[in-house]
């Protein structure tokens, strides 16, 4: 319904409760999919189902990044990795990571995803934002990290500068004066494990 | 002397473009900032979204400076949301454009994301076809009198012409995205422009 109302893309969303505990066959659309992934296993799985796009779970509508760092570093760590294997340890590899051999084969070979991979999940300064470029992802999701916030607009406006001079750390410094009230922050550990949305999904 | 081109990088594929011109020994840079531009021989402004590029070059003070230097005569390429930006206007709402290639702009005429397609195109000065890939693609709606059409694609509905590659003297734009496919003739006609000026 989504492909014949012509929409861009589609988030493939743990955000929302899946209705279904299988993933899509994304192979059968021509819109593109934009899914979560954890670590590595993860992110090639849903490649291997069609997806475009990638992108770090975090923990959405947190305004706390910790979790998205933690899935960033997870998957550079195991793409390093895997570009250190002989081509005899790759299957050995595949199943570890529960991912296909040839998209693992891949990505051990050219060292980096084959689709884009952007940071999501917990995003709500312009330092975030910049600390997720940082870590090689290319673009950021914000949400609630920006409707959440005392003045959205200027908000918006500051985290995108900050994204596009992620390496300038004193254009971060002044575009993250007078943004007014920043989104409060949910730590981790006080959700359950039945709030915790990034441990939804296959 | 190696050529150093800037690649616009405020939003868009510009690292395809940076890894294209590298692959062809070029000394290929980001461009954010108008110091960053001046050191350029050749610039690149890339696809991506339009308006994005457009509103981010003005708040960045990028609009006037990149305007200055293509009017001064260096060469540049600008691929789908790139030929937008370059361009004197659009069909639809205004929108921050550079004004320095005299054509006005349809957007995302071939339709939306899920209308995006590849083909094969003949280009004017080029020997085979070009595997265009067009996403979200625009093609130009009126060219000036100036502007040399290198290529057009028909309408299905209305079997009108509309072009796709053209150029200006320095300035050369394509509605399609030549740095995602290995064939480098595109970047290759801009750097032959480096040549001549």
């Amino acid at each position: 319904m989504l492909q014949a109302l012509g929409v861009d893309y589609i988030d493939e969303s743990e955000v929302l409760t899946p209705v279904d505990v299988n993933h899509i066959d994304k192979h059968a659309f021509t819109v593109p999919f934009v899914c979560g992934a954890k670590d590595l296993g993860e992110a090639l799985r849903r490649i291997a189902e069609g997806a475009a796009m990638i992108r770090t779970k975090g923990e959405p509508g947190t305004g706390n990044v910790v979790e998205a760092v933690k899935h960033m570093r997870m998957m550079n760590a195991e793409i390093r990795r895997l570009t250190t294997l002989d081509a005899n340890e790759l299957m050995g590899a595949a199943k570890e990571l529960r991912a296909p051999y040839d998209l693992v084969k891949e990505v051990a070979a050219t060292g980096k995803l084959p689709v884009v991979n952007f940071a999501a999940g917990g995003i709500a300064t312009p330092s975030d934002a910049a600390l997720m470029m940082q870590l090689g992802c290319d673009g950021v999701f914000v949400g609630s990290g920006i409707f959440k916030s005392g003045d959205p607009s200027v908000r918006a406006r500051a985290i995108v500068e900050a994204t596009t001079f992620y390496n300038d750390p004193e254009k971060i410094a002044k575009v993250s004066r007078n943004l007014g009230e920043a989104m409060v922050g949910i730590n981790i550990d006080t959700l359950t494990p039945q709030e915790r949305m990034q441990d939804r999904g296959l | 002397m190696t050529v150093r081109v800037g690649v616009l990088a405020l939003q868009g594929d510009f690292r395809e473009h940076l890894a294209m011109l590298r692959g062809l020994g070029v000394d290929a840079f980001e461009v954010r900032t108008p110091e960053e531009l001046e050191a350029a021989d050749a610039l690149v402004i890339p696809g991506g979204e339009s308006t994005t590029i457009g509103r981010l070059a003005r708040i960045y003070g990028l609009l006037d400076p990149l305007r200055a230097r293509i009017e001064a005569g260096t060469p540049v390429l600008g691929t789908c949301a790139g030929m937008i930006v370059l361009g004197a206007a659009t069909t639809g709402p205004d929108q921050p454009q550079l004004g320095v290639l005299d054509v006005v702009v349809e957007r995302n005429a071939f339709g939306r994301q899920v209308d995006s397609f590849e083909a094969d195109l003949a280009v004017a000065g080029l020997d085979r076809p070009v595997h265009a890939v067009f996403i979200r693609a625009p093609w130009i709606a009126k060219v000036g009198a100036g502007v040399e059409v290198l290529a057009a694609v028909t309408d299905p509905e209305t079997g009108e012409q509309h072009p796709v590659v053209v150029r200006q003297g320095n300035i050369l734009a394509t509605s399609f995205h030549p740095e995602l496919t290995g064939d480098t003739r595109v970047h290759e006609m801009m750097l032959a422009m480096v040549e001549e000026s």
